[in-house]
């Protein structure tokens, strides 16, 4: 079921949340097991078969978990190392073999057959969810749980399919809260206002400028060539469909999650403001970063090696998320270029330490310069990330740079595509994000509230009637324009 | 800024929702630009004047399946020729067939149920064609073709379904038509109400924003010929460069033939099924391939990932080498000569193209 689609706005929402307060009235371990019930009919509404795998998923974790406390140190260990790898395998399985068969056919010219595997809707996330629990209950940094909770950890719909990939620490606490089965009126007015503003993203501002990205995508897989223009106008269409895309799930993300009385963690804060690649990854997909830092980057050494071994283990890192967003050789390549740029970003810093004379780094023109450096890295990765395949993706390249001839033109109002873009980018650039606007933030983010002061005067989030009626313009926008449903870009990963 | 209490503020973005929908609903269903909640005036009105063997002029957004409802309801003789099948079928027109009594009951995106349900209408009636062209398109076996117009007229379907298989007739399923409902609040119809109604204000002396008889068969505007054939004003009115960009936007998004990857066999039994049937009833079939443009047919079956479109012709021939009906044309251009400016677009072949497929001698059932 799609956030953005009649069914679940008009059906299956109202139905969960007057369910879910009803059921806390009675009692709160029925609240979550209609919070459960309601979770897997969403996700077994792409697909009804598909729930044996998330439900086998969460009884085997869960088990493996329990039996933790039961063994001692080299079972445990042992323990471990069977849950993630069966957690890994199951991963694997769904998501790589058709891509490790095709690989060995096309090197080995043998000709091994594997039907075409159906991907489990959000099977990235969940797994990767699960790891962190069960690591986590091996070091003993879990309290113990119950298995409703577990379940609702694992399935709770507004992040099950998409992200936030949510720490046990953070959502599991909240269910034991007195506050988490109560009707909080702040709660359902700030959580449909921020719902709203995500369903605008993206049924408005993606699914708007995505026509131009499509178009210029489509033609190069069927392997015609364009002009330099077009190339360039359907890879930032496409950074920014992916943008507000993302961002607008998030915000539906954490919206839906405060209607239900649950702090989502920030997923995506202005990724394309950042001043390097650093802080790119700091911004986007947050909680994608931060587990692969804290369940790989730093178990495979981080930074206390060396700078080589350092550098190894950001490269390793970053193939390996760029191999997390699908199994293809765009997305390994896609990652290593992310990698490269981090190892870079990285090198840079040490040699700017070293060199006698200071730069200002704070000068408006150089964070502007480099900003835009840094967006036109992400966006070369990104024309990579959406390519069908390497040739496709170097065509486009190519023609970027000017280094093909084209031979069609008007593929789009290039003056209409670039009004779009030139809009879009100043929302991107010059506006609060939604966490800004409203005001939601993590605890301990007191560096984003501060960065928005002069904002706060003007326009921030208050339950009064300009926001009241704004949102309902917002949401009733976008319901209009539901007609023409369209998935989101993260559901694939 | 007016301050509201907590508890107002979800009444009221509540309430707003509300109110903007409810209006946006009151306007699409007042002014209806495609006919959607009346209950199939405007089809029936198109219906008789093509019964007085006029053309009808300036038509548009309505339900073609409705409109042949309403044409067979009130048929009085036999029709000797019968044409079933999409949009690419609709340039074939009577004079081809002279001096036979014909009709073109082609509808937009006709799927495999519209076949059985358009041709029940006429078996109802009693009134049995010499010779039905089947016009197949290869999204006819493409189980993601999104084509669910035919739901419109779903009892026919099924009650032709039972007659084929011999069964107990099947009741269909209850049909909400969730389309209409979502075309009730959809930007994109309220889009098309408003200008509409902008177009009346404008048009308020002359009125022409309705459908009138006309002697012509061409003119500047839509015209749905007393044969069924179509004339689309659009297409004639378009450049070289405009049927370009028609073909080239053709191969992004071809046509009901995303995610085509088998053939559904549920739809080529059925579409086996339903020749034998005519066989039976001594009707000769024709299978009629319209082509597509020579660009896109290169793009879709020789260079892009389409080839399946060539396998459901492969399948066709097979089908009529087995049950000795003829066929006429290809969705390969090249094999009837049809060439580049022959078309309106990426997929309609215009009527110099129909006509030469037709007036071949021989069927090129072998090719």
């Amino acid at each position: 079921m799609l956030f953005n689609s009649y069914v679940f706005i008009l059906f299956f929402l109202p139905v969960s949340l007057i369910g879910f307060y009803i059921a806390g009235k009675k009692s709160r371990e029925l609240a979550i097991l209609w919070l459960v019930i309601s979770s897997l009919f969403f996700y077994g509404w792409w697909n009804p078969n598909l729930l044996s795998i998330i439900i086998s998923s969460i009884l085997v974790n869960y088990f493996i978990s329990q039996m933790f406390s039961v063994y001692k140190k080299r079972a445990r260990h042992i323990l471990l190392v069977i849950g993630i790898l069966l957690n890994l395998a199951t991963l694997s399985y769904f998501k790589y073999a058709n891509f490790f068969v095709d690989n060995i056919n096309q090197f080995f010219f043998t000709s091994l057959y594997l039907e075409k595997i159906i991907l489990p809707l959000a099977i990235s996330f969940f797994t990767f969810q699960q790891i962190t629990y069960l690591v986590d209950t091996y070091k003993n940094e879990t309290i113990e749980h119950n298995f409703l909770h577990y379940c609702l950890f694992v399935t709770f719909f507004p992040q099950l399919i998409a992200g936030p990939i949510v720490h046990h620490k953070e959502m599991l606490t909240q269910f034991t809260k007195k506050i988490f089965y109560k009707i909080d009126i702040n709660n359902i007015s700030l959580g449909l206002t921020i719902f709203s503003i995500g369903l605008f993203k993206k049924v408005i501002l993606a699914d708007g400028i995505s026509v131009y990205s499509i178009a210029m995508f489509n033609v190069a897989e069927y392997g015609l060539i364009l002009n330099t223009s077009e190339y360039w106008i359907g890879a930032v269409a496409y950074s920014l469909q992916l943008y507000f895309d993302f961002s607008g799930y998030s915000d539906m993300a954490i919206g839906l999650g405060l209607l239900f009385g649950v702090r989502l963690p920030i997923n995506f804060n202005s990724p394309y403001k950042s001043v390097n690649i650093i802080e790119f990854w700091q911004r986007w997909h947050i909680t994608l970063s931060r587990f692969l830092k804290d369940y790989l980057y730093i178990p495979l050494g981080g930074n206390r090696y060396g700078k080589i071994k350092k550098y190894r283990n950001l490269m390793f890192t970053m193939l390996l998320g760029g191999l997390w967003h699908g199994a293809g050789w765009t997305f390994i390549i896609w990652g290593c270029l992310h990698g490269i740029y981090l190892v870079i970003n990285h090198a840079w810093h040490f040699i700017k330490i070293q060199i006698p004379f200071k730069v200002n780094s704070y000068s408006k023109t150089l964070r502007f310069f480099s900003m835009f450096i840094t967006f036109l890295a992400i966006l070369v990765g990104w024309v990579v990330f959406r390519s069908e395949n390497i040739d496709i993706a170097s065509t486009i390249l190519l023609g970027m740079l000017g280094l093909i001839d084209s031979n069609y033109h008007e593929l789009f109002k290039i003056s209409k595509a670039v009004f779009g873009i030139v809009i879009l980018l100043s929302i991107v650039i010059f506006m609060p994000n939604t966490q800004q606007f409203v005001g939601y933030f993590q605890e301990n983010d007191m560096k984003q509230s501060q960065n928005i002061q002069w904002f706060a005067a003007v326009a921030v989030w208050k339950p009064n009637l300009y926001w009241g009626i704004l949102t309902g313009i917002l949401m009733s926008l976008s319901i209009l324009f539901l007609a023409r449903e369209s998935e989101f870009l993260y559901f694939q990963f | 800024m007016i301050n509201i209490s907590e508890k107002q503020y979800p009444i009221l973005v509540v309430s707003t929702i509300l109110l903007i929908m409810l209006s946006a609903g009151l306007i699409n269903y007042i002014i209806d630009p495609a006919h959607l909640y009346r209950g199939g005036t405007y089809e029936h009105g198109i219906a008789e004047l093509l019964h007085q063997e006029k053309n009808v002029a300036n038509v548009s957004n309505y339900d073609e399946r409705l409109l042949q409802k309403f044409y067979v309801e009130s048929l009085e003789n036999k029709k000797k020729v019968l044409v079933l099948g999409s949009s690419r079928s609709m340039q074939i027109r009577s004079e081809l067939f002279k001096p036979y009594s014909f009709f073109n009951s082609s509808v937009s995106g006709c799927s495999e149920e519209d076949f059985l349900a358009i041709f029940y209408m006429f078996y109802k009636k009693g009134f049995v064609p010499d010779k039905v062209i089947l016009g197949i398109d290869p999204w006819v076996f493409n189980e993601n073709s999104n084509q669910t117009r035919w739901r419109v007229i779903q009892q026919y379907y099924y009650d032709m379904l039972s007659v084929i298989d011999q069964k107990e007739k099947i009741k269909s399923p209850s049909n909400l038509n969730s389309n209409k409902l979502k075309q009730l609040v959809s930007w994109g119809y309220l889009k098309k109400s408003l200008l509409l109604l902008l177009s009346r204000q404008q048009n308020k002396e002359n009125r022409k924003f309705g459908y009138y008889p006309i002697n012509d068969d061409n003119a500047d505007v839509t015209i749905k010929r007393s044969d069924g054939s179509l004339y689309e004003a659009g297409y004639e009115r378009w450049t070289t460069d405009e049927v370009n960009k028609k073909v080239f936007e053709f191969t992004i998004k071809p046509y009901s033939l995303q995610k085509f990857n088998i053939i559904n066999m549920k739809a080529k039994d059925n579409i086996e099924k339903f020749i034998l049937f005519l066989k039976n009833l001594n009707i000769e079939v024709i299978i009629f391939l319209a082509p597509y443009h020579p660009y896109v047919y290169k793009y879709l079956v020789q260079s892009g990932d389409k080839k399946i479109v060539a396998d459901v012709e492969s399948s066709l021939r097979i089908l009529a080498r087995v049950n000795n009906i003829s066929i006429k044309g290809s969705y390969d251009p090249s094999k009837n000569n049809c060439i580049e400016n022959e078309f309106y677009d990426g997929m309609h072949p215009q009527e110099v193209c129909v006509n030469r497929i037709f007036q071949e001698k021989s069927d090129n059932n072998n090719q």
